[in-house]
């Protein structure tokens, strides 16, 4: 099964776990993304998912699943970019300075997965 | 004139005709079913009811045991109850658009998008697929499109015309140092075409082996909210809820466990009550709201996806978008108010 890669992750952090599994699934066989990576972030106490939508995608998508009833305030916005600048480039696959945005996947209890896409800072919108 | 007025007429007619189909449609709007029974027995039990309650209880247990209740199981940690069997997915679905299909937008159409049926060459979640691929392609193209305009007037003097009448795009890059994101001529564009084309078809090989594996092997589930299921078990009476340990769960012990369970372990350290004896618990309060829409008639589901609490629907999502959207706003009455004085 799909979910033997998340299991070990699943068990280490059990609160995170069902929103780690709902977020996993639904990038995997809903949205059928090429690639997902689950990295396994210790000061955040949480895993975090590294996602391609397609194969000729450059990027890696940083995805962090969380819950609906948590709250997101400026501050815990800012240290988490600042935690995830910390970790070793190795871990993730890409300049972890260079971290401009992030995903936030937001779990809701009847599985529904919203996600948010948060900058670090002001930025002008993109000409889609 | 004339015509106009007839067609004025045929429209009417037209309109009338599809509140019809529309009406029809909902046919069973909650999963209970109303056994058939002559008039005579009717009566007959309705007499029995008044006149010998303690032989009614009898013939009342006997209807209920042809209800058949669905199944679920309660899932503390992801505050749900699952429904697994199939046919107990498409009754609750079908009858009240009750839950989600975990890995579906709304209805469970996981297994059905992804199946290639024998006459077509690709499955429905492909098509869909393949034209938002379109769709980013065509965008693309009207960027560069318009980008290549505005630079078309300054590499004329720049491009090299070979014998054939042809833009070779080596020599465009050697000559420019630039990168050919945005290139000008027919040419490259054609190239790139072919090129992006290429992994277009390399994508659809590779996911279609993906798709049919993935599909043997995972089943889709229906997710109800905590409310949704107290609803169907205590409003209806048709969903019976197993704990994980696979023990039927009773209507009281289902009230106890969705209010602990609603609060999440973060914000329980600093409650002053505990969820069982708290008078604003999440799940109370969600719950109240829920079950006097559903009372009503409405369809209420979730409201996530609106940044809402809930979403009214007059018949169902798949019919009509959403009437009204709902924000709970507890109103708290402070008993101890000389606290504040």
């Amino acid at each position: 099964m799909k979910l033997d890669q998340i299991s070990s992750y699943c068990d280490k952090y059990p609160q995170e776990a069902s929103n780690l599994s709902q977020v996993y699934l639904d990038l995997t066989t809903a949205k059928s993304w090429a690639e997902v990576k689950v990295k396994d972030i210790e000061p955040l106490q949480r895993c975090i998912l590294l996602g391609r939508t397609s194969k000729s995608d450059t990027k890696m998508i940083i995805i962090v699943p969380c819950a609906s009833n948590e709250i997101w305030t400026i501050e815990k916005i800012t240290q988490l970019f600042s935690q995830l600048r910390t970790v070793p480039s190795l871990l993730l696959d890409c300049d972890p300075n260079n971290i401009k945005s992030i995903t936030l996947a937001i779990a809701f209890p009847d599985s529904t997965v919203v996600y948010y896409k948060v900058h670090d800072g002001i930025n002008p919108p993109s000409d889609n | 004139m004339r015509n106009g007025k007839m067609s004025s007429q045929s429209s009417t007619k037209k309109e009338n005709k599809k509140l019809n189909t529309r009406k029809t449609s909902v046919t069973i709007p909650l999963p209970i079913s109303v056994s058939k029974t002559s008039f005579l027995t009717n009566i007959f039990k309705t007499f029995l009811a008044n006149r010998f309650p303690f032989l009614s209880y009898y013939y009342i247990n006997n209807i209920q045991k042809s209800c058949v209740k669905t199944r679920g199981s309660f899932d503390a940690h992801s505050n749900s109850v699952i429904v697994s069997e199939k046919q107990a997915i498409q009754k609750l679905w079908m009858q009240g658009s009750f839950g989600k299909g975990n890995l579906s937008r709304s209805e469970p159409t996981f297994e059905w998008r992804n199946e290639k049926k024998e006459d077509q060459p690709l499955s429905p979640e492909q098509i869909t697929q393949n034209r938002r691929i379109a769709r980013a392609r065509r965008k693309k193209n009207k960027k560069n499109a318009s980008t290549s305009i505005t630079n078309n007037e300054d590499r004329k003097e720049i491009i090299d015309v070979n014998d054939k009448g042809n833009i070779e795009p080596t020599s465009l890059i050697d000559t420019l140092g630039l990168p050919d994101i945005a290139s000008t001529s027919v040419s490259i564009e054609q190239i790139k075409e072919i090129d992006v084309d290429e992994n277009y078809n390399d994508n659809k090989d590779d996911d279609d082996n993906i798709m049919q594996n993935q599909a043997i092997s995972i089943q889709e589930h229906l997710q109800l909210t905590t409310e949704e299921a107290f609803f169907l078990c205590f409003g209806l009476g048709c969903l019976e809820i197993y704990d994980a340990n696979d023990n039927l769960m009773t209507t009281h012990d289902c009230w106890n466990a969705f209010r602990t369970s609603s609060v999440s372990n973060i914000t329980l350290n600093a409650l002053q009550d505990s969820p069982l004896t708290q008078l604003d618990n999440p799940f109370i309060l969600r719950y109240v709201v829920y079950h006097y829409f559903r009372s009503l008639g409405w369809v209420v589901k979730g409201g996530m996806k609106f940044g809402c609490d809930y979403v009214l629907y007059e018949k169902g999502p798949e019919y009509k978008h959403a009437e009204f959207v709902y924000e709970i706003i507890p109103y708290l009455v402070i008993l101890d108010y000389k606290t504040f004085l």
